[in-house]
């Protein structure tokens, strides 16, 4: 598609529907994304069964090979009209297939005519100002190879991760998926933004299957990041058959209410913005529509004393090659934004529609936009000190940690778990851990060591002194 | 020959054959698929309206067989042959044809379906779908006070696929309304979440009742002083959208055969033999008609006309669901192995893998013992009666399952007593909560909608039901 022509359609017809079709446009933007995507799906094994067993034969041809060169055009068209004397505003997201001015025109009106019906209070359009942060998002070599160099290069990768697992004791890789996509992105708007950038993205899931006598496990890693050298065949496979014949050779879940320490993949799940509520309650939308616990300067945990340290999380699109780093948002540039500042509510996540509602705009704030990734600073304590004497609970993983984001209840599935006494360590798994996130801010201890995965900065291990385990 | 198709489809339609015979010109087997969907979506929320055309997004696949391998090309250009051509060949060319199993393209078949449903969504404007959620917004925030936030979302998408190998051209034209009621209710300190959802192929989906908003409302209201039910191990009695979701988890993933030939189905080794009571029977169908899960073919061509019995009074079927990949590789290994309707890609740039389309229990006649929910609740002593799904999760090697559910009732003595617990969580080993279950209802509710994924990705629509069924869980 010609995105110049397409682009100047828009423009004139967006200035030209008025008076067509007694429609108001506020204003319009337009994005084009040129994408390469690889992805290679490899079944290094075909297993049967036979007495009860599994027989594993080699597969030594890919299971899948796509490519996928692609283009896209949205457009946002902003509305607006007035009825009984008030001024509304509303915005249609759409997206052209063709550049054909009569198909161009038709989406536009169908956009337009959705816009100018929804009768919401008028708020700023894109910032012609705006400035965009250097986020580095891309992998230049990726975006330097043709189709053919970039597939081969995938499959380099996933031969590495396979060597690295065939050296691995009582452990296979059952199945290894890598997506790779190289996008070129264009923004432009109606108030005078042009903006283009490069990113690249790396997806991968391997299944590592453990086996001990009778005994079988699965343990999937799905690593994300920006350059596929961020990931590293041999630390991800060395991290993924550890875990998986650490969930073989588990026992049952102990009964238990008290201290339980988060690390690694947990602490993960248990931080990162995607999977608590913090981003729901430090949301513009649900500040503005008073469904938030949000209140600046409070703390998050209600009146509840405090017993262990203050958390401050921040939602970060700025760090280097981060998996969720971003240049902008709906044309908006990206920032840090301090969403809990030592416990207490600081910052609001959002675009300038609810900025404005919060009257933040007029404060001078800039719009913080969606969220980025996680980051936490490190805590005082040791993990020596967090696993401290006696008898503890480690918990590794969650089958699925999700916690309800507006009560902030939790009862998550133990994937692996660890039971430490007198030097002794054994897993188990199953049974559900149980809490509240923002109850456990009230008793958390942070670890100086920190980890970064998939979005997540931050300490790698959480003492959380008020959970409970329904074993 | 019309088809109902838009144009470019239509068009599209009659060019898939020419771009099939370009890749089999080197390659033993190649298929075209196309998938187009669109719609729009309506909401309101005390700060926001919006209504939003969800243009046609349409997108091909062209794949290629080369004896142990696909190869598969995906761009959304769907409209410029020149360039699907020279992608096509560009493809075919790529490839080193092996020694290896054959796809059977089947017997020639041209045939177009089409979803069937009460009112056509098609015919309903925006603004009608504007007033339907603006009068559900005010019949939830009029409930009561503590009612914050309600939102209402009406949800219209029409989905097109069309197959071709080179004897079959195949099209389909689905179309699913759902309607959403999300009432937020707060007291000042504590802040729950009702969810009420209806799916259906047409408008109907949205004819939902001021009784049924307002019982909507009411609950999210209770919630705020409901309880944490207390951790441990219970006797259960599982709503049909949950009762379904623990087979879809349980058996349904365990019985995908890309999963059993990776060896993380451990219900490979259990073909035959007892997996749960004898009242346990679990099927998948995505021919069941109108369902949310339903589908007219597989991505790989295979008619949606018979369902996989995976359990059968108990015992583990050695019917498997399959794709085309782990068909051809595992036919040879498993004799008796079908080629069954379960082939599914989340778009058209996705790989294809044995997917779930409607998953359920059987229900259980009344005159071999099956109950009435009354019954079943009166008969139970003390138990929870679990309703209102919100996520699962699979396990197919562990044979571990985790269920969330909005809202738990509790019974004692064989009565509710209008205890209401907010939000729990199920766990349980699935062999010993299937052999668990000790009753069953007579009637069969497949009608929730929802999504499933392999792992955390690659997303399809499904259904679950069944009826409800009492067995032991853990709870927290």
């Amino acid at each position: 598609m010609d995105f110049n022509k397409i682009k100047s359609i828009v423009a004139g017809s967006a200035l030209a529907l008025p008076a067509e079709r007694g429609l108001e446009v506020a204003g319009w933007s337009l994005r084009r994304t040129e994408t390469e995507a690889t992805t290679t799906i490899r079944l290094p094994g075909i297993y049967t069964t036979r007495e009860g067993k599994f027989v594993r034969q080699p597969n030594p041809h890919p299971r899948e090979v796509i490519t996928a060169p692609g283009e896209e055009v949205w457009v946002t068209v902003y509305g607006r009209h007035q009825a009984d004397g008030n001024e509304y505003m509303g915005e249609a997201v759409g997206q052209f297939v063709s550049d054909e001015e009569s198909a161009v025109k038709a989406t536009l009106t169908s956009l337009a005519t959705a816009a100018c019906g929804q009768p919401n209070k008028p708020y700023p359009i894109s910032d012609p100002g705006a400035l965009f942060p250097p986020v580095e998002i891309a992998d230049h070599e990726l975006l330097e190879l043709s189709p053919p160099a970039l597939l081969a290069r995938v499959q380099r990768f996933a031969d590495a991760v396979l060597t690295a697992a065939a050296a691995e004791f009582g452990t296979d890789v059952s199945n290894l998926e890598v997506f790779v996509r190289k996008i070129r992105s264009r923004i432009e708007t109606s108030t005078g933004i042009a903006h283009e950038y490069n990113s690249t993205r790396t997806d991968a899931e391997v299944c590592f299957i453990a086996r001990f006598g009778d005994k079988v496990a699965e343990h999937t890693a799905r690593p994300h990041a920006r350059r596929l050298r961020d990931l590293d065949p041999q630390v991800l496979v060395t991290a993924g058959a550890d875990h998986a014949r650490g969930i073989c050779q588990a026992g049952p879940p102990p009964q238990h209410t008290g201290p339980v320490v988060l690390v690694g993949d947990a602490a993960h799940d248990f931080m990162k913005l995607d999977y608590q509520p913090l981003s729901w309650h430090c949301a513009g939308r649900a500040v503005y529509e008073k469904m938030s616990r949000y209140a600046k300067g409070r703390p998050a945990w209600g009146d509840k004393p405090l017993a262990g340290d203050a958390l401050t999380i921040y939602s970060d699109p700025l760090v280097p090659f981060g998996p969720d780093s971003r240049v902008e948002s709906e044309a908006l540039p990206a920032r840090r934004a301090c969403l809990l500042k030592e416990g207490c509510y600081d910052e609001i996540l959002g675009g300038l529609r609810y900025y404005h509602y919060l009257g933040l705009l007029a404060e001078g704030a800039k719009p913080a936009g969606p969220t980025g990734n996680t980051v936490v600073p490190a805590g005082p304590h040791r993990t020596a000190e967090l696993l401290g004497p006696g008898r503890t609970i480690i918990v590794r993983s969650f089958s699925d940690f999700r916690a309800d984001p507006t009560s902030g209840d939790f009862a998550s599935e133990i994937r692996l778990g660890k039971i430490r006494e007198d030097g002794d360590e054994r897993h188990f798994k199953g049974g559900l851990l149980v809490g509240n996130w923002f109850d456990s801010l009230t008793d958390m201890k942070l670890s100086t060591e920190t980890m970064s995965q998939d979005g997540y900065y931050g300490p790698s291990a959480i003492r959380v002194g008020n959970l409970q385990i329904a074993g | 020959m019309s088809h109902n198709l838009p144009p470019a489809l239509e068009t599209l339609r009659g060019f898939l054959p020419e771009l099939v015979a370009e890749a089999e010109t080197k390659a033993p087997y190649a298929t075209a698929l196309v998938t187009q969907s669109a719609g729009e979506t309506v909401a309101k929320s005390p700060a926001d309206e919006r209504t939003n055309p969800v243009p046609p997004r349409p997108g091909i696949r062209i794949s290629v067989w080369d004896g142990a391998t696909f190869h598969s090309v995906a761009t959304s250009r769907v409209d410029d042959r020149d360039y699907l051509l020279r992608l096509t060949r560009g493809l075919a060319e790529s490839i080193r044809v092996k020694q290896g199993p054959m796809p059977d393209p089947g017997a020639q078949l041209d045939r177009h379906f089409r979803s069937e449903f009460q009112q056509d969504p098609e015919q309903v404007t925006a603004s009608q779908r504007q007033e339907i959620c603006r009068h559900a917004f005010e019949q939830l925030a009029r409930f009561d006070k503590r009612i914050v936030a309600p939102r209402a979302v009406y949800v219209y998408e029409r989905e097109y696929r069309l197959f071709c190998n080179r004897s079959r051209l195949l099209s389909s034209d689905v179309s699913n309304v759902g309607f959403y009621l999300v009432p937020l209710a707060s007291d000042g300190k504590k802040q729950v979440m009702n969810f009420k959802g209806s799916v259906a192929p047409g408008h109907e989906a949205a004819c939902i009742t001021d009784e049924v908003i307002r019982e909507t409302a009411e609950l999210a209201v209770q919630y705020l002083s409901a309880e944490k039910v207390p951790p441990g191990e219970y006797r259960v009695i599982l709503d049909p959208d949950i009762t379904g979701t623990l087979a879809h988890e349980s058996f349904g993933h365990g019985c995908e055969m890309d999963a059993l030939m990776r060896g993380t189905a451990r219900a490979a080794l259990y073909v035959g033999r007892r997996v749960g009571s004898d009242l346990v029977n679990i099927v998948d169908f995505g021919g069941l008609p109108g369902r949310h899960g339903s589908i007219f073919f597989s991505d790989d061509g295979v008619l949606a006309e018979e369902p996989a019995v995976l359990v059968k009074d108990g015992i583990l079927q050695p019917t498997l669901m399959t794709d085309l990949y782990s068909y051809l590789h595992m036919r040879d290994r498993l004799p008796g192995l079908k080629l069954s309707a379960n082939g599914r890609l989340q778009d058209y740039d996705h790989p294809i893998y044995a997917r779930m389309t409607n998953t359920y229990f059987l229900p259980l006649a009344q005159e071999k013992g099956g109950k009435t929910k009354d019954e079943l609740i009166a008969d139970s002593g003390d138990a929870v009666l679990i309703e209102q799904l919100t996520s699962g999760m699979e396990d197919p090697l562990g044979w571990g399952v985790q269920l969330q559910a909005l809202r738990g009732r509790e019974i004692k003595g064989g009565k509710l007593t209008g205890k209401l617990y907010y939000q729990v969580g199920l766990t349980g080993y699935v062999p010993d909560v299937l052999a668990s279950i000790d009753g069953i209802t007579s009637e069969l509710d497949v009608s929730s909608g929802g999504s499933c994924g392999k792992g955390h990705k690659e997303y399809v629509r499904v259904s679950s039901g069944g009826p409800y069924i009492r067995c032991r869980m853990k709870l927290g």
